[in-house]
This record gives structure tokens, sequence and C-alpha cells, in this order.
């Protein structure tokens, strides 16, 4: 299943196979859903700005997504991280599906205000804010 | 608990010291190891099997840049651990080459102290919730 998050700008795209926690992540924030089978996901629907968030891929799934989005950031929780070190930003702990304060305290803080990722703009990079 | 072992180059001893005070701040203590330059860098760690759980970058250093840096990281095939850029170029197209060549992030530099410390131990808290994983 895919699930779209919205912040300001910036999409977050959790795609899983409805895997513990996942189906259930986005029931505390008010944010928009698409479902789709993790292995048949359109990844055409994707932009550029978007943060992938793959509950444990197998190795076809990253290549694919590889191929389709070569410069979004992904993220990985479970196994799979080790098919593609060179794409896959970071493996998140577990909790991120299922503790509130994590993602609100220690994962948004650091990737909503600290750090900078390609905006809309193309060829351009806005501040801090996605 | 697992040690977080970070490694900064960057050429500014003066960044460093403000990142390694603000890190006094936080429960686990990062350890640190830092290089003055990209060539001490690359000899370090060439020498050593070692390697950072997360490597601070300073985008602007004399001799090769940081772009130049991710670079030899690949030539090397480096890419066990994240690699977060530090810069003081807030708009900058040079980023997108950084993330193509395995960058995971930009920091900003900020002279604002208390916004430069929000960032860092923002920055501090996510990479070490990662080693959990």
């Amino acid at each position: 299943m895919m699930t779209q998050k919205h912040w300001n700008n910036r999409k977050y795209i959790l795609m899983h196979d409805d895997h513990s926690g996942a189906a259930n992540w986005s029931q505390s924030t008010n944010l928009e859903h698409l479902s789709f089978p993790l292995s048949g996901a359109d990844l055409t629907l994707l932009t550029e700005d978007a943060v992938l968030i793959l509950v444990e891929p197998e190795k076809n799934h990253i290549e694919h997504i590889i191929d389709k989005c070569p410069i979004n950031p992904i993220f990985v929780i479970g196994e799979g991280a080790q098919h593609a070190p060179h794409r896959v930003w970071a493996k998140l702990p577990s909790k991120f599906l299922t503790d509130d304060e994590y993602l609100n305290q220690v994962f948004l803080p650091f990737w909503q205000d600290a750090i900078l990722l390609p905006s809309d703009d193309v060829g351009a990079f806005k501040s801090a804010k996605f | 608990m697992q040690n977080f072992n970070v490694w900064i180059v960057d050429d500014n001893p003066d960044d460093i010291e403000r990142i390694v005070r603000i890190c006094k701040k936080i429960e686990k203590q990062p350890i640190f190891k830092t290089f003055e330059d990209a060539h001490t860098f690359y000899e370090g760690i060439q020498n050593t099997t070692e390697r950072p759980n997360l490597l601070l970058l300073d985008y602007d250093m004399p001799g090769d840049n940081g772009d130049k840096v991710l670079e030899k990281l690949k030539e090397l095939g480096e890419e066990s651990f994240p690699v977060v850029m530090m810069t003081g170029r807030l708009v900058d197209t040079t980023h997108t080459e950084c993330y193509k060549l395995g960058a995971r992030g930009f920091v900003f530099k900020s002279f604002d102290y208390d916004i430069f410390k929000k960032d860092v131990l923002s920055l501090f808290t996510f990479w070490y919730s990662t080693l959990e994983a």
C-alpha cells in the first residue's frame, strides 16, 4: 500500500504491504492517502520533491524505485537497505510507524527544519522548510 | 548503548568547536574525529578500517571542495555511512550535484547560534536514532 503525506509542499510516500503499524501510520495526522501495492505502485505519480519511505522492501522493490526516482530521498524500515546503500538515505527505526513522539520530535525537526532539500522550483533550493 | 562516531571535515576550527560545544548538551555524546581538509581526510580514511556513523562535510574548503570529496568517496566505494553537508549558502544549485553524489542533506551554518544549535541538535538526535534501526 502507498500512503501519501503532505507537509507544506513536500510529499511523504509510505510504501508498504500492510506490514504491522504501516497501515495506520498517518492516523494521527490530517493527511491525504493514496494506496497502491508496493510492488505495483505507479511511480510516475511521484515528483522530485517526494520523500519515499519503504517498509520492508525487497531487492526488486528498491531497484524499481531507483530506476524511476533517481534523486528522491529514500528511507527504509526493516530489512532491504543493504540492497542499495548508495541510495537509501537512512534505515529508520520501526517506531517511526507507531510512535508519534518519534515522528514529531526526532524525525520531523531534522527533515523539516534542519535540512535543505530540492524544492518545487526547478534547479533551485528553498531554505529550511519543505 | 552504541557509540555514536561522528567525523567532521571542516577547515574552520571555530565551526568544529561550535558543534562540539553544542553536543556537550545532549545525552548521548558523539565521539568526534576531525579533519582540517579533504586531503587529511583521504589519508585518514585509507589508513584505518574504522568508519563513522555520520560524516559532516563542509562544502567550502581549500583544495577539494565537498563535492570533490563525495566523488572521491564514491571512487573508494565508501557508501556505508551517511554524509551530511554543511554550508553557508542557502541557495546554490551545487546542492543538487551533491545529492546526486550521495549527500544525505545540507545543514545551514547559521551565524545565529540559537538557530545553528537547534539544527545541530536535530541533526544528531535524528542520526543517532537511526543506529537503533
